[in-house]
């Protein structure tokens, strides 16, 4: 089992959409995948059908229930841990010392084993969450927009990666997807450019590019595979998909 | 701030510090034959002067940016302790973000209150850009 993170402190940058439909990709090729909605808006269980508030990591960590009652199997192979009613509470957790940044990963541990991989769908904040989603995962995904302000978001989040790789004393894998990527435009290509200059052989090849079909299919609680399956969306994910799998990079 | 020659539409390269962390400082580490760890950060490497060193500036590192910013402020009130002057050598300086700006900025009101003399020798041509851009240069003395 591997458990990547998908982080950046930056919103909009699609993050959750880059979650539902990259392991939903993979779940189509036989992987056994489960998501878990760590943003305390539920967007990722919205982006997948589940609309209706129901428990779930937040009652697992606030409250000790088992993570494995509260799976649901949304697609064949793919199961969604949602992020429950409480989640922004865990934010608010003061006593435990260090081990507040534990909760997750504990949790976690001998339950989901039978997985191939489990993807935490991290808020866009640098709070106890994600400080939470980093103690438990061995691998991070970062969606970058084709944007300045991604750029120096990016900045920042390598500023918090780099106080828990000393913390932890490990180093994450850490691969970008390029999402949101507007070829016609030329400032996406720059900071392409700029990523592929300072993350060599870190960035997936396939590119995301920006699409309203990827903005209108979490309003049918669908991924891009169920909406528009001969899209150029679709195709883009099921490219990355095989760059996850095959550990392709540029 | 440091641009990028090939990519006009960013204007600074938020990620540069990278860049130079890994070319710049471990030439510098050489250089000047210091010991630190291969850990330290850009904006972390030792200031050149200790409290006992009265008139010893304190010189900036390449990159000031956010990354570093908690350890410099540590440095900073560090040689603060027992100087009735303190001398900043910003020659250095190639990229500077507004968090280390807002940090001098502090300093110098610090230093101000309690009578210190701070002064900030041969600022570099970036760190009076950025100074300029946030209307601070004069406080900082570097207009």
């Amino acid at each position: 089992m591997s458990i990547i993170a998908v982080i950046n402190q930056k919103g909009g940058v699609g993050k959750t959409t880059t979650t539902a439909n990259l392991a939903h990709a993979l779940a189509r090729c036989g992987k056994k995948v489960t998501v878990i909605d760590f943003d305390p808006q539920g967007q990722l269980a919205v982006a997948l059908g589940v609309a209706a508030p129901r428990q779930g990591i937040a009652e697992v960590l606030l409250e000790g229930k088992d993570i494995r009652q509260l799976l649901l199997e949304v697609r064949d192979n793919l199961q969604l841990l949602t992020a429950g009613c409480r989640l922004m509470d865990v934010e608010q957790v003061r006593e435990g010392g260090v081990q507040r940044g534990e909760l997750l990963s504990r949790s976690l541990q001998d339950n989901l084993q039978d997985q191939d991989y489990v993807f935490i769908d991290c808020p866009p904040s640098s709070g106890l969450l994600a400080a939470n989603a980093l103690f438990a995962c061995e691998e991070i995904l970062i969606p970058m927009a084709g944007d300045f302000l991604a750029l120096q978001g990016l900045s920042h989040l390598l500023g918090t990666l780099r106080k828990f790789e000393q913390l932890l004393q490990k180093k994450y894998k850490k691969r970008l997807i390029m999402s949101r990527f507007c070829s016609t435009r030329r400032i996406s290509r720059q900071v392409l450019n700029t990523l592929c200059k300072h993350f060599p052989g870190q960035i997936m090849p396939t590119v995301i590019r920006e699409t309203v079909l990827l903005a209108e299919c979490p309003g049918f609680g669908k991924t891009i595979f169920e909406y528009r399956p001969g899209s150029r969306p679709a195709r883009d994910f099921r490219g990355l998909a095989d760059d996850f799998l095959t550990g392709r990079v540029m | 701030m440091t641009t990028t020659k090939n990519n006009d539409l960013i204007g600074n390269d938020p990620l540069a510090w990278m860049e130079e962390e890994v070319h710049g400082v471990a030439q510098e580490r050489v250089d000047k034959d210091t010991d630190a760890g291969p850990d330290q950060d850009v904006a972390g490497q030792e200031p050149s002067a200790s409290p006992d060193d009265a008139d010893v500036p304190v010189v900036l590192p390449a990159i000031l940016n956010i990354q570093g910013a908690a350890r410099l402020h540590e440095q900073l009130l560090a040689v603060l302790q027992g100087r009735k002057q303190v001398i900043i050598d910003a020659r250095n300086v190639n990229s500077i973000d507004t968090a280390a700006l807002q940090l001098l900025v502090i300093f110098r009101q610090e230093t101000l209150k309690s009578s210190l003399d701070m002064r900030i020798d041969a600022p570099s041509s970036q760190l009076i850009a950025a100074a300029r851009l946030l209307d601070v240069a004069d406080l900082l003395e570097v207009a």
